[in-house]
């Protein structure tokens, strides 16, 4: 027995101090206390009412709780073994049909990859043929170039040619206006000069 | 023939039936989830952490369940992981954050506002709830400490022994606690305090 309990045995006009409360409300109950309890009307009616409201607290928070906890369950993912999933023919399904999409997208995927790689290789190849090729077409293009350039000289000179003569074989019949009029052109000067003298 | 009980056996047996336990996530949270639930929701006055301290408990209990050596009752130790999960969770600075908002205390007008079921009277019905309200209010200016003691002896049943494992505190402060938190419930509840 406590220190505490002892006086309170001792002197039962004192009521229970706040420690010696708790301890009876916790559940440590000696025969002195339950003496005291019956002879200490306001000892008695607080404890009744402390543990009664404490007891109401404890019935509502259960309800509260019991409510709370209905309403919702526990979300747990269990843990299966790792080949649980063979058993259900559904996943084979969708691994068969999750396999064949990732080839396909794979190989789509590989082709896209692969179409602008030979493409450029295409590409790049002809440009060296070209380039020979275009090499071995412009020598004979310079050759004919030449050519032509010869050519074109020779038929200079000879449409020069045709051009002279038929220029002097127009100048031979080639009429002057003194020859259309039966004058010489000496005359036709003379007779200028003596047409300014009569003037003079 | 004189029968000898073998302690060792009786252990077995009895660590057996809590292993069986643990292993069933369903049978512990329907055995364990409103007490929890209960508790985590004094503790913190937060409904909404007392919901996700529950689930990360059952869920943390459930996937940790072999480390349970069974030297205390299932529901000690979960209420062990509840209250690490709960220092935690105080821990973060968005809780503290929201706590700093919610300057008003932890709202447990919910928790109190259920009637008992209905073998008593409607007036006494209404006068239960009074006097529930009554100790809600009191908790709301214990401390988080004060308040879950509170809730483990006289909610849960725990004895000191138990709210001593689950809490990881020493017995006479743990009787500190619970001397603080009937002192202001007494007050509340209209004592000679």
């Amino acid at each position: 027995m406590e220190a505490g309990y002892e006086r309170q045995d001792m002197k039962d006009e004192r009521h229970l101090t706040d420690e010696q409360f708790t301890e009876l409300l916790i559940g440590s109950r000696p025969a002195w206390v339950q003496a005291h309890l019956m002879d200490c009307v306001a000892c008695r009616e607080e404890a009744e009412r402390v543990s009664g409201a404490i007891g109401d607290f404890a019935q509502q928070s259960l309800l509260w709780a019991e409510r709370r906890t209905a309403a919702r369950s526990v979300r747990v993912v269990e843990r299966h073994p790792a080949y649980a999933w063979l058993l259900h023919p559904q996943a084979w399904l969708a691994g068969a049909l999750a396999t064949a999409l990732v080839v396909g997208i794979g190989m789509t995927l590989h082709r896209e990859h692969l179409q602008p790689v030979q493409q450029a290789a295409v590409t790049a190849q002809p440009d060296a043929h070209t380039t020979q090729a275009e090499t071995a077409k412009v020598q004979p293009a310079a050759v004919k170039v030449q050519a032509e350039a010869k050519i074109t000289h020779s038929t200079l000179k000879a449409d020069n040619a045709l051009l002279t003569a038929i220029d002097g074989e127009l100048r031979a019949d080639e009429s002057t206006p003194a020859s259309l009029y039966g004058l010489e052109a000496t005359s036709y000067a003379t007779s200028t000069k003596s047409a300014k003298r009569t003037s003079n | 023939m004189q029968l000898v009980l073998n302690p060792g056996m009786i252990g077995c047996a009895m660590g057996e039936t809590i292993l069986t336990e643990l292993d069933d996530i369903e049978a512990l949270d329907r055995a364990y989830r409103a007490r929890l639930l209960r508790f985590v929701a004094y503790s913190t006055g937060d409904m909404d952490l007392a919901e996700t301290v529950v689930q990360d408990c059952l869920l943390k209990a459930y996937n940790g369940r072999e480390s349970f050596r069974g030297e205390c009752s299932v529901y000690t130790w979960l209420a062990h992981i509840a209250g690490n999960l709960v220092k935690d969770h105080q821990r973060t600075r968005r809780f503290q954050f929201w706590r700093r908002v919610q300057k008003t205390g932890p709202d447990l007008s919910e928790l109190s506002g259920i009637l008992p079921s209905g073998e008593s009277s409607p007036e006494s019905q209404i006068l239960a709830r009074e006097r529930a309200q009554q100790v809600s209010g009191a908790l709301e200016v214990l401390s988080e400490n004060q308040r879950s003691i509170f809730v483990m002896r006289f909610v849960d049943e725990m004895d000191l022994a138990e709210i001593s494992a689950a809490t990881g505190m020493h017995r006479s402060t743990v009787k500190t606690h619970l001397h603080r938190a009937v002192k202001a419930v007494r007050q509340q509840v209209g004592g000679r305090v």
